[in-house]
């Protein structure tokens, strides 16, 4: 057998080893497993859509605050960074009237006067 | 998303290209086309946000153009190599190397279809990107205030932040699947660049075994999969280290450019980059004074070292070095990471039997020197030493793994050479004047 041979036999051999549907072995794994969504594999329970939504519709440089005081630092920690990555055009600061918060895995809006 | 990813480093593997100059335009140097592309632009965009400019694909084509003009008139074109014997391929290093094919190829799609599992990846790097492209390095939300709320570790550098943000610009929507699939990409790039400019330096079965180690190495796949910045820190350290071994062989101003290159490189993705790029052009100059010229790398640091100073973001590092007793528990962590056969098999093992087979002992200090770099780091850190060992002493080692990956093929070159010193591919592995005859290599 010829190196290219070798090459190609091995190459296809393992290509369709890993596209087995059935298998659930190191090579399906590889290549993905059953594959992920865009959105981030967050620690805790959170469905970001309102943050992706506010994030589309909110003017550029937009104030806004995330807030979740009775959550641990785990929910208060995702939050902020989910926020930081979808209202990346608008600004977080500790203080301001738009006020993103969380419950029970949902993302609040609130708008204080 | 794939579209915008791979549109993104098609452009880094055209810039990568002119980069190494005509002599190198053949499709077994796109890998390190791509390596050095993506570096090359990345760093550019970083260093145009630290002079107010947005990082965006605008920023990122002028760049990409700059460096295609200068590659076309620039020194890469006069970087020429010394021929190498064509090595014979048999059916067994054909065979591997189908084998390391089809595993890069399986980690690419595994890429594209991974969401990182580092929330530090999605929660503090992509975010960092997005706010580069929008508003530039913008100190309020980059240096810790008392009126905005700011990124974590702002004492980074942003070269993987802007590379991720390139790639979501390009993607067209928030999609962090974008990091896993970069990651991917360059990583099946080092592998194609370890196998181009080791071609010739070492028989095909050897290179084609010390491939498939690597890429057989459940750990290096994961952290593909998880948008860890270790790992592209870590392949671009191991680019200078192999580039820098070779030149040891070749005494070609290609290797030394190179090597110094992907030092540059290595300083704008972690700020762990400093003291590891210093201590392995220390390790260098044990070996050949020549090899401080990669120290002038070094001078890559001085921009985003430049801002943190004027804009006074300090180091987290603390130079304490009264808690000794961090050391033990640190050793052990890094030591368990390093020799698990589950994580990375036995590279680590490998390359200190093949050191010493080889009666080389004197290559153990490169990986020798990124283990004290990574120790005194753990030594002088101001975090509680069992959680931050928790959280980061499997990824951190990632330079001194891949780091001995690419000296495991010239290690086991030199063992089998002192074995058979009689045999007539002695050629094939050369000796330095070999190299020094200038042609073309394809």
């Amino acid at each position: 057998m010829s190196a290219r041979a070798a090459f190609a036999a091995v190459t296809v051999a393992v290509l369709a080893a890993a596209a087995v549907p059935w298998s659930d072995g190191p090579l399906r794994r590889l290549a993905g497993g059953e594959g992920d969504g865009p959105e981030p594999t967050f620690d805790v329970p959170l469905d970001p859509t309102p943050l992706q939504r506010a994030g589309a519709r909110l003017p550029d440089y937009t104030r806004y605050e995330t807030s979740a005081p009775d959550e641990s630092p785990l929910v208060q920690g995702n939050l902020k960074a989910a926020a930081q990555l979808y209202l990346s055009r608008q600004l977080p600061v500790h203080d301001a009237p738009l006020v993103f918060g969380y419950r029970d895995g949902r993302i609040t809006t609130s708008i204080s006067p | 998303m794939i579209g915008g990813v791979l549109a993104v480093n098609l452009a880094f593997v055209v810039a990568g290209y002119a980069l190494l100059g005509r002599r190198r335009w053949h499709w077994s140097w796109a890998g390190l086309a791509l390596l050095v592309g993506a570096g090359a632009v990345g760093t550019l965009v970083f260093f145009a946000t630290i002079v107010g400019l947005h990082a965006s694909l605008w920023v990122a084509s002028l760049a990409a153009v700059v460096l295609v003009a200068l590659g076309a008139f620039g020194p890469g074109n006069r970087l020429v190599l010394g021929q190498r014997p064509a090595a014979r391929v048999g059916p067994l290093a054909g065979a591997l190397f189908g084998l390391v094919t089809a595993v890069c190829l399986l980690g690419i799609v595994g890429g594209f279809r991974s969401s990182p599992w580092l929330d530090d990846a999605w929660g503090i790097c992509l975010p960092k990107g997005l706010a580069l492209w929008h508003h530039a390095l913008d100190p309020q939300l980059f240096v810790q205030n008392g009126a905005f709320v700011t990124f974590g570790v702002p004492d980074y550098p942003l070269w993987w932040s802007v590379v991720s943000s390139l790639d979501v610009q390009a993607a067209g929507d928030v999609d962090v699947r974008v990091m896993c699939a970069q990651l991917a990409l360059l990583t099946a790039g080092f592998v194609g660049a370890t196998a181009r400019l080791l071609w010739g330096y070492v028989r095909p079965s050897v290179l084609a075994a010390g491939l498939a180690l690597l890429v057989l190495s459940p750990e290096l796949w994961r952290h593909v999969q998880g948008g860890v910045a270790d790992l592209p820190l870590a392949l671009y350290l191991a680019l200078g280290v192999l580039s820098g071994a070779l030149w040891l062989k070749s005494r070609a101003p290609f290797h030394l450019v190179l090597a110094g290159f992907a030092f540059a490189v290595a300083l704008q993705i972690k700020t762990e980059a400093l003291p590891e790029v210093a201590a392995l052009v220390l390790v260098g100059t044990l070996f050949a004074r020549r090899l401080a010229w990669a120290g002038l790398a070094l001078l890559a640091a001085l921009p985003w070292l430049l801002w943190r100073w004027i804009e006074d973001v300090p180091s987290r590092a603390k130079l304490d070095f009264t808690r000794a007793d961090r050391l033990p528990d640190a050793v052990r962590a890094v030591s368990e990471h390093l020799f698990d056969p589950t994580e990375w098999l036995v590279l680590v093992p490998a390359v200190i039997v093949l050191a010493l087979l080889a009666r080389r002992p004197k290559a153990l200090l490169v990986p020798g020197a990124l283990v004290a770099v990574v120790l005194v780091a753990y030594w002088i850190d101001r975090d509680e030493i069992g959680y931050v060992l928790a959280t980061s002493a499997y990824r951190v080692i990632d330079p001194i793994v891949l780091s001995a990956a690419v000296l495991i093929p010239l290690l086991a070159e030199s063992f089998l050479q002192q074995r058979e010193p009689l045999r007539e591919d002695r050629a094939l592995v050369g000796e330095p004047r070999d190299d020094r005859r200038v042609v073309q290599q394809h």
